[in-house]
């Protein structure tokens, strides 16, 4: 398993949006944690049935949950799956898809210590 | 200030509603477009509404669409949450009906910014609607009274007319008139004939059902018509109007004044060709005879002939100070 990396995840200036409110951050990555999974399962589910609508779809919404919590190289990568696949660009969108699964692999490691930080 | 958030993204949707909670806001939240509209077209809606533009069901783009084609409401201001940066579609939904529009993951600041433009263009709305009702209002009504003012009674009884001819029922009318209102004023000025000019339209306004219609129709003269009355009981009911009036005096600033009207009375019914100016003329002529009569009564116009008298003589009732 691969090591979180500084730049996947811009805690700071999340918590300077949210006032540095822990609480609330503990409630966002809630409710993060368990969306991305499932979007991410329903994104692998759409590449295996070569359904790119719905796979820009997930894209889209996994887009929009990492750059409000501002996990922007992520978001970056949402962005690209939802626009190559929209385009029914295959291969382009396969690869992207591998990017994210990893990126969210790193950032869910993360969000987990967090919220273990968080319980303490 | 309330305000609606429409909104799929659990994430999203809970980054706003605090932030706007934060900033005074009572925020109601929804997931999807149909559930924004159920919201927008409720009385006592939202007047600020941030709608995403990808949702389930119906998206933002579309609830600005349809809540643009609803005239009924107070202006909603529409703003839509975007990630979408292309020029095309931020035309498309400008077009739909949004008034304005936010790139997400949004700024605080710029949000609230936003926000408060939003605020000035709903309350520039409310001034001009505002405005025009007040405008509507002095336009329709007598300025003393409140009352319809000539022209409107007058044109709403043209319409009452031709509906009681072809429903075959009976529309009554009455001329009104303050007997001896110029020796109010000579003996109390003007200002304590007002209040009896005031206190008389109000004793007859609300001695009427909210069907009839009474109106100012010159200096102490009034106009009322019952609609859809039994012709039968006019006379009585015109004789309840006026005892209205004379059975206890009019408390004024100066002093207790009693005031008492004489009424001219004329039914559609028996005046069958007339047009309404005609009938109120026939009204008047009643009036007249009622004033003969030595005031303080009801007197009936006749198609052809005197006008009838309806109750014992009437005798000649003074204005008095007690």
């Amino acid at each position: 398993m691969e090591k979180p990396r500084q730049n996947d995840w811009d805690l700071k200036e999340l918590m300077e949006r949210i006032d540095g409110d822990g609480e609330f951050l503990r409630e966002l990555l809630v409710i993060f944690r368990a969306d991305a999974r499932m979007n991410l399962e329903k994104s692998r589910q759409a590449m295996a049935e070569r359904d790119f609508e719905s796979l820009s779809r997930t894209a889209h919404t996994l887009k929009g949950m990492l750059r409000n919590l501002s996990m922007g190289a992520a978001g970056d990568t949402a962005a690209a799956l939802e626009m190559a696949s929209r385009e029914d660009r295959q291969d382009d969108s396969k690869e992207l898809l591998e990017k994210l699964v990893k990126e969210l692999g790193r950032i869910l490691l993360e969000v987990e210590a967090q919220l273990a930080e968080v319980r303490t | 200030m309330r305000i609606l958030i429409a909104e799929d993204d659990a994430i999203s949707r809970s980054l706003l509603e605090r932030t706007l909670q934060r900033a005074g806001y009572a925020v109601i939240a929804v997931e999807n477009g149909s559930q924004a509209i159920a919201e927008l077209v409720k009385q006592d809606a939202p007047r600020l509404a941030l709608l995403d533009w990808i949702m389930p069901e119906m998206d933002g783009v579309e609830v600005c669409r349809e809540i643009r084609q609803r005239k009924e409401h107070a202006y909603t201001y529409l703003i839509l949450l975007s990630s979408r940066e292309s020029k095309g579609d931020i035309v498309a939904g400008l077009e739909a009906g949004a008034d304005d529009y936010l790139t997400k993951p949004f700024h605080v600041d710029e949000l609230k910014a936003r926000l408060r433009t939003g605020h000035r263009i709903l309350e520039l709305e409310d001034h001009l609607v505002e405005a025009r009702e007040s405008m509507r209002f002095q336009a329709t009504h007598d300025l003393l009274t409140s009352l319809w003012n000539r022209g409107v009674i007058v044109e709403l009884m043209s319409h009452e007319i031709m509906r009681s001819r072809r429903e075959r029922s009976c529309m009554a009318v009455m001329m009104c008139d303050i007997d001896h209102f110029k020796s109010v004023n000579d003996q109390f000025g003007h200002a304590v004939g007002d209040e009896v000019l005031r206190e008389v339209a109000r004793r007859l306004h609300n001695s009427v059902r909210s069907y009839d219609m009474v109106g100012r129709y010159g200096g102490e003269e009034f106009l009322v018509s019952l609609n859809k009355c039994n012709p039968g009981s006019a006379v009585s009911r015109a004789e309840n109007l006026r005892t209205k009036i004379a059975s206890h005096p009019i408390q004024t600033a100066s002093k207790p004044v009693t005031a008492t009207i004489s009424i001219g009375l004329a039914l559609s019914t028996e005046f069958t060709e007339c047009t309404v100016e005609e009938l109120i003329h026939q009204a008047d002529m009643a009036l007249y005879a009622a004033k003969a009569a030595g005031r303080n009564c009801v007197r009936v116009a006749q198609p052809a002939g005197v006008p009838k008298p309806v109750e014992e003589p009437a005798k000649e009732t003074q204005v008095l100070s007690p």
